[in-house]
């Protein structure tokens, strides 16, 4: 195809890189956007949180909420993360499974912890402000948690599918980014309903 | 292009085509009272203000294009591009006037702010409106309990003094508004809400609930009547006097059916009829209108509203009560009653 | 299989035929219903932006028109108060959600790549998938509406009024449901405007030489990532309370009904802006033109753009004056509302300046942006009044509120759209509009809208609240509401000469070539209509003016759109740098797919059924779209998505 062109000489040919491109790539600006408008998500929903408490007229507990599932669901998460921290490190096949199956193990016991936590309240969705506004945040945190499982889980197959190189990871850094970021969100939704009660 | 003059055209055909005469009954831009006056000259100020800007730039807008416009034939390459001045001077300058003319604005704005935070003087008169569909219920609170009366859509205040409101939201949120003496305040459920009016002259004062509220939002009137000091203390008095008896067989025959269709949702104190969902009509006669503001109250609206308030005002709550004509005729004899 | 290559140097070639004719194979959509379908050349995705974007403008304009009828004269009865509500409802939905953001998206999406020199957006499929959720979300509003259950709470939807026990029929369902299904395709498609313009500009792009109108879509793009959730969450919870009964909003179980307006304004005020600023960037772009010079201030005019968003977050309160908040919060926010005019002056003064500085050429674009100039005035004066607290105390909820919105929707919106339809259709047809009847048009709408809308704010300051059926006699309105009446038959007409302007064009209208107006910025120095490419080789820019460089003599280098990289190894563009645009690395460009189609069916499921508590439809559809997702993000070897095998 080239037989008629004349081939012009910019002033320093240099190579550029070829798709697959980690942190210079558009699907990891992509992420960053979505967890940006997620993260803004949360935002609003903590703000709607404290917004009711603030202005409840009465009491907005009617008892201190127990850690007894929370926090342990919220160090699996942080775990959860170090965990990918640890495999994602590229261009090593078998510590990137191992790293990522073992924070899918940790969000997959967080997501046991937090049914639990959910069965064993007193009060429901419907009981009152607290209670609405109590499962929806968790329940909104927990949608995306599922979302990141399945993430972890294709990047699973698809490093067992061998697609997966030194140069050629982009869904690896992706998915843990969005990790990190419901780990964060666990971490913010914990500070405001289990650890703000005790602070006023 | 010139808008300047179709705009200026517009708004003098729309001042000539205007009833000069009749102030209109929910404007303004006339005060009635220390609320509102200090309001009205900051609104006129800045419309003044805004027109000014308006006008100034539609002439810019309009005379550049006249004197700087290419002329003659050949498309868009009849004038050559060329950069020409850098022109930042007429940011700088614009924004420099631009500047200055906002924060005196915004100067402006807060004093009449501060002014008109909180009655000149305490309020001895404190009223306890409730706003609800499609109606404004108005409680008159006193530390003496049997001083304290309901009454609905239509409330006096005594002359030159200073009247705080309670509002109360019953349902949805609703808003209180009476142009001539106040701007508006909400009717929230879960809150309440407090402001104040004060008429320096008596008179009939048209209000209306300014926040959408649903099907009959429409008709959601509200009248204020300021009264001189000793007339508002007659009306009070009789306020808290019960409905009368009937005298005639006809409203004796009324009263009875009145408290059988009626007293469910209304009341009328001193007889059965003692429903609170609906306005008090114990001295219906008192008011000048009907239905929320929207019927002037005279004996053939009052039938008519009976007969069939749903077509007169689709989606009220005052259901269709299918009275017989002989009903109608009593209930509307009764009713003529509560003076 | 071909090679999996890491990195290339790209070849540097002059754009020849043979060049063209091969990126044409590589790039043109297949043709028939399922090239359409499925394709993902965001100058078709612009198109069908702005034509379904305008009949949704048709259809809420023919709901203004029967409700001026019912406002004709006093007393009228031509419908009933739910109609009424209903259609005002539907009206506000239509305009602002499915009219005035989607025809600012759809310029948008047809002029970026073009305006920065890159063959597509960074996400050519994400732009497909927003353009599909946009059309069946805007269907499913409509669905309710259609069946006699629109919207009926306004478009501001306040509760309680929207709440169950106030609002038992599915009005209010259709239309949370829907505006979170439409707040997907908002996201994504600002999400890849975003991504667009820090990732895919021509080399030598750097910040500093973006049209105006690539910074008003950025501002929105990022408002719209911080905002959107908001508005969902509100409509979210609303919707749980509607049919769960949760008590978000509930006051009788600890619940808040003010809640839903901060939640609401929080993203209604930045919307407002976002459906302004790409608008407003389009007239700085283009009156220029026109004025046959480089706007005047670009730089103060660009950081006034950003300015504007940044305060914009500032200012939600400003719709919440007479809610009963402290001094305190409304002397703020009152300050903060006024202070937002400063950056929009600027922009009135550096349009003012490009005119007196320039030589204009009057054309019916020129008409409708320099036109701009003084609706914008005015809008901008009537907002800035709202601003003082006490003075909106009486202003809030009347005509002039009326006045004021419409002057700005249809002045900084509506305006510069149909003068960008007389810039850009050329553009995207090849035929140039009629100027003679372009003249007509704008005069017509111009007069139409001046009388509907300049009687309103007398109508208002008499004290006519908006939102009301019908209106008594005696009240001082009566002629005020006929003349606006009129005026807007008239303004109907207008639009109505734009469309028969557009249809004879399209026909026989003159033959464009590729830079009719001798406009400035890359998108001119492509043929007419573009190739599916956009660009043979990817063009380099030195100044903000790459094809007025000869003329304006600024510097010795020079923009060029015929020699540069040759980026043919299937679809391929070009990645720069942030601020600089420095070449950074090669992207490959996905292909045709129906995958955004199948993922908006599935959603499309998803949301029926939650709509109808039909659960089955709903998972059904959930898993539909999930499955689309994992499809569509399954790495493929052609997008250098996938490792070297390790034995080849």
């Amino acid at each position: 195809m080239s037989d008629t062109a004349i081939e012009a000489t910019p002033s320093a040919p240099r190579p550029l890189a070829v798709g697959g491109l980690g942190y210079a790539g558009v699907g990891w600006w992509g992420m960053i956007t979505v967890i940006v408008t997620e993260a803004s998500l949360f935002g609003y929903l903590l703000f709607a949180y404290l917004y009711d408490a603030v202005k409840v007229d009465g009491e907005w507990l009617t008892a201190m909420p127990s850690v007894r599932f929370a926090l342990p669901g919220v160090l699996l998460l942080l775990a959860s993360s170090l965990a990918i921290l640890w495999g994602s490190r590229a261009g090593a096949p078998e510590r990137l499974r191992a790293g990522f199956l073992a924070a899918l193990l940790c969000g997959a016991a967080f997501v046991a912890l937090q049914l639990l936590e959910w069965h064993g309240k007193a009060f429901s969705i419907r009981s009152d402000a607290y209670g609405s506004m109590f499962y929806i945040i968790t329940a909104i945190h927990l949608a995306h948690l599922l979302a990141g499982l399945l993430a972890l889980a294709l990047v699973l197959v698809w490093s067992m599918l061998g697609y997966f190189d030194s140069r050629r990871h982009d869904p690896v850094i992706i998915v843990a980014a969005y990790w990190h970021f419901v780990v964060g969100a666990g971490a913010a939704v914990f500070i405001v309903l289990y650890v703000t009660p005790h602070l006023w | 292009m010139n808008s300047s003059s179709l705009s200026l055209a517009c708004a003098a055909i729309l001042a000539l085509t205007l009833p000069a005469t009749a102030a209109p009954p929910l404007g303004y831009l006339r005060g009635f009272g220390p609320k509102s006056d200090p309001v009205v000259q900051l609104t006129w100020g800045l419309l003044a203000l805004s027109t000014l800007v308006v006008v100034v730039v539609t002439a810019l807008v309009v005379i550049g294009t006249l004197l700087r416009r290419a002329r003659g034939g050949g498309g868009i390459a009849r004038a050559p591009v060329e950069r020409g001045g850098s022109g930042l001077r007429w940011i700088s300058v614009g924004l420099g006037i631009s500047c200055v003319a906002l924060l005196l604005s915004l100067v402006w704005t807060m004093v009449v702010l501060a002014a008109v935070n909180a009655p000149p003087r305490p309020a001895r008169v404190t009223i306890e409106i409730t706003a609800q569909q499609w109606w404004f219920k108005a409680r008159y609170l006193s530390p003496d309990p049997s001083r304290v009366f309901t009454t609905a859509d239509e409330i006096h205040i005594p002359v030159g003094e200073p009247v705080r409101i309670r509002l109360i939201g019953a349902d949805v949120i609703h808003s209180f508004w009476v142009p001539a003496l106040s701007g508006k305040m909400d009717a929230i459920p879960g809150q309440i809400n407090e402001t104040w009016i004060e008429a320096d002259h008596t008179g009939r004062y048209g209000g209306e609930c300014s926040e959408y509220c649903g099907v009959q939002h429409a008709h959601m009137g509200l009248v204020v009547v300021a009264d001189p000091a000793a007339q508002f203390q007659q009306w009070w008095d009789g306020q808290l006097r019960p409905a009368n008896s009937p005298q005639s067989a006809q409203t004796v025959a009324g009263e009875r059916d009145f408290e059988f269709h009626c007293g469910a949702c209304h009341s009328a104190r001193g007889t059965a009829a003692g429903g609170t969902v609906a306005p008090d009509l114990t001295h219906l006669m008192s008011r000048g209108t009907l239905a929320g503001g929207m019927l002037a109250n005279n004996i053939g609206n009052l039938a008519g509203w009976l007969a069939n308030p749903q077509s007169l005002k689709p989606g009220t709550n005052m259901p269709n009560l299918y009275l017989s004509g002989q009903e109608i005729a009593s209930v509307t004899a009764y009713l003529q009653t509560l003076q | 299989m071909e090679d999996i290559e890491f990195e290339r140097i790209p070849r540097y070639v002059s754009a020849t035929a043979a060049y063209r004719r091969g990126l044409g194979v590589i790039w043109e959509t297949p043709p028939g219903i399922g090239g359409w379908l499925s394709s993902v050349d965001h100058k078709k995705i612009g198109i069908c932006y702005i034509v379904t974007a305008f009949a949704f403008l048709i259809l809420g304009g023919i709901e203004a028109l029967v409700m001026r009828l019912q406002l004709i004269g006093p007393d009228r009865h031509l419908l009933t108060p739910e109609q009424y509500d209903q259609l005002f409802s539907t009206h506000g939905m239509t305009m602002i959600f499915l009219y005035a953001m989607p025809v600012l998206s759809g310029f948008s999406n047809y002029l970026w790549p073009l305006m920065l020199g890159s063959r597509d957006m960074a996400f050519p499929r994400l732009n497909a998938l927003s353009y599909w959720i946009y059309v069946a979300a805007g269907l499913f509003m409509y669905a309710g509406f259609a069946i006699g259950v629109g919207p009926n709470d306004g478009w501001f939807n306040y509760v309680p009024y929207a709440s169950r026990p106030y609002n038992p029929g599915m009005n209010i369902d259709f239309y949370a449901l829907g505006m979170i299904y439409l707040g997907i395709s908002t996201t994504v498609g600002a999400a890849n405007f975003l991504v667009t313009v820090m990732r895919t500009r021509a080399p030598g792009m750097s910040v500093n030489r973006m049209p105006i109108m690539v910074w008003g879509t950025l501002t929105a793009s990022a408002a719209n990532i911080l905002v959107v959730p908001a508005v969902s969450l509100a409509f979210f919870l609303l919707w749980m309370d509607r049919q769960f009964g949760t008590h978000f909003f509930d006051v009788s179980a600890g619940g808040q009904p003010l809640l839903w307006q901060h939640l609401f304004w929080m993203f209604g005020h930045p919307w407002v802006y976002a459906v302004v600023l790409p608008a407003m960037g389009m007239v700085s772009d283009a009156l220029p033109i026109f004025c046959r010079r480089p706007l005047v201030g670009y730089t103060p005019v660009a950081l006034s753009t950003v300015a504007t968003m940044i305060l914009g977050f500032g200012v939600w309160v400003h719709h919440m004056f007479a809610t009963g908040l402290p001094n305190l919060a409304l002397s703020f926010f009152s300050g903060a509302s006024i202070i937002i005019t400063v950056p929009s002056a600027v922009a009135v003064f550096a349009w003012t300046a490009t005119i007196w500085l320039g030589r204009p050429v009057i054309t019916t674009a020129f008409l409708f942006f320099s036109s701009m100039i003084v609706l914008f005035v005015i809008g901008g004066v009537s907002g800035f009044m709202t601003a003082s607290v006490p003075v909106d105390w009486q202003l809030t909820q009347t005509y002039f509120v009326v006045a004021h919105l419409h002057y700005v929707l249809i002045g900084i919106n509506l305006f510069p759209v149909v003068g960008a339809i007389y810039v850009w259709f050329p553009k995207m047809t090849s035929r140039l509009l009629d100027e003679r009847l372009g003249q007509w048009n704008f005069w017509t709408m111009f007069i139409g809208f001046k009388l509907a809308f300049l009687p309103m704010h007398l109508t208002g300051l008499r004290g006519m609240p908006r939102r009301i059926y019908t209106f008594p006699d005696h009240m001082g309105w009566n002629i005020l509401n006929l003349v606006s009446t009129v005026g807007a038959f008239v303004l109907a007409a207008g639009v109505l000469l734009l469309l028969v302007n557009v249809i004879q064009s399209l026909r026989s209208g003159r033959l464009a070539g590729a830079n009719p107006w001798d406009g400035a910025t890359l998108e001119w120095s492509v043929p007419s209509p573009p190739p599916s490419y956009n660009f043979a080789v990817i063009p380099t820019v030195v100044s903000r003016h790459p094809l007025w460089e000869d003329r304006l003599q600024e510097s010795a280098d020079r923009s060029t759109a015929i020699e540069g990289m040759l980026l043919d190894h299937g679809r391929e563009t070009l990645a720069t740098t942030l601020l600089d645009g420095d070449a950074d690395a090669i992207l490959k460009m996905p292909g045709e797919s129906y995958a955004p189609l199948l993922l908006t069916v599935g959603l499309s499921g998803f949301f029926v059924g939650l709509l109808l508590h039909q659960w089955w439809l709903a998972a059904f559809g959930g898993a539909v779209a999930t499955a689309s997702i994992v499809g569509w993000l399954w790495p493929e070897r052609a997008l250098a998505q996938i490792a070297q095998p390790r034995h080849v």
